[in-house]
């Protein structure tokens, strides 16, 4: 009776979970990868724009490209697409190393960046001698397809390396994440794998 | 540089040119891979983000 009349609090039974809790489950692409991948995809578009229209002009006169006009650097931009692809394979290489060795990334990192400023310092030279020589946007369709197309994939390659340096800083202060590396790598290769395609349709 | 420059850069792929078997055969081919391209990347990430959610899932139900 003195139980019943109490001004306790009745005791509550012990909650106890029989499951344990749902796992957050990891995204299946993340978001900063995904938005790169959308991105990618217009980017992809914009060439293949620029391609078409190209090949289009190219097919509508007999002598591509005109004669008269200074010749494309076909020999020194090779090398320069090997240095270019070159930084892809050392950056895919720093990829694998992130999954075991994450520490040692940075190498292979900083020499993809530098590979990628060398590529870029080759074709502002190109550039420099050819606009030397009379090569302008006023020159021919061909010159003008041709500071267009190397022009808009110059800027890309400056844009990528700017995030590759960022990674490299990231690394460097211990902040790096696997989703923001992924990304940056993911619109390297496609920077990289893109111009051998522009270099065939363009210079050759 | 395009939009600045119109006048001067002469990159335009439609304003001249001949009218021959060439460029009617390089409209074809532009207009088949510029119809193509978007539908091919679009699948190709669909199935691919498609695949990696299957392995996923096969992961998580191995570790229980």
């Amino acid at each position: 009776m003195a139980g019943i009349m109490s001004d306790e609090a009745p005791q509550r039974p012990e909650l106890r979970l029989v499951h344990p809790p749902p796992k957050a489950r990891k995204p299946v692409v993340p978001n900063q990868v995904l938005g790169t991948i959308i991105f990618i995809l217009t980017e992809a578009m914009l060439f293949s724009g620029f391609i078409s229209a190209y090949a289009i002009s190219k097919a509508s006169v007999p002598v591509w490209p005109p004669a008269g006009q200074p010749r494309l650097p076909i020999e020194t931009t090779a090398v320069n697409t090997v240095i270019l692809l070159l930084s892809g394979a050392l950056l895919w290489y720093a990829g694998r190393l992130y999954k075991d060795r994450p520490e040692a990334v940075r190498r292979p990192l900083l020499a993809a960046g530098g590979l990628g400023l060398l590529f870029v310092l080759g074709q502002g030279y190109e550039w420099v001698q050819l606009l030397a020589a009379g090569l302008t946007l006023q020159t021919s369709a061909h010159a003008g397809f041709f500071y267009l197309i190397v022009g808009v994939h110059g800027l890309h390659v400056l844009g990528g390396l700017g995030a590759l340096l960022l990674q490299a800083r990231k690394e460097m202060a211990g902040t790096m994440n696997a989703d923001g590396f992924w990304a940056m790598r993911l619109f390297w290769y496609f920077v990289v794998l893109l111009w051998p395609l522009l270099y065939w349709q363009v210079y050759l | 540089m395009m939009w600045l420059w119109n006048g001067t850069a002469l990159a335009c792929a439609v304003c001249g040119g001949q009218d021959t078997e060439a460029v009617r055969q390089a409209f074809i081919d532009t207009t088949i891979f510029l119809s193509l391209l978007p539908l091919g990347a679009m699948g190709g990430v669909g199935i691919w983000i498609w695949r990696r959610s299957q392995q996923m899932e096969l992961e998580e139900a191995r570790e229980g």
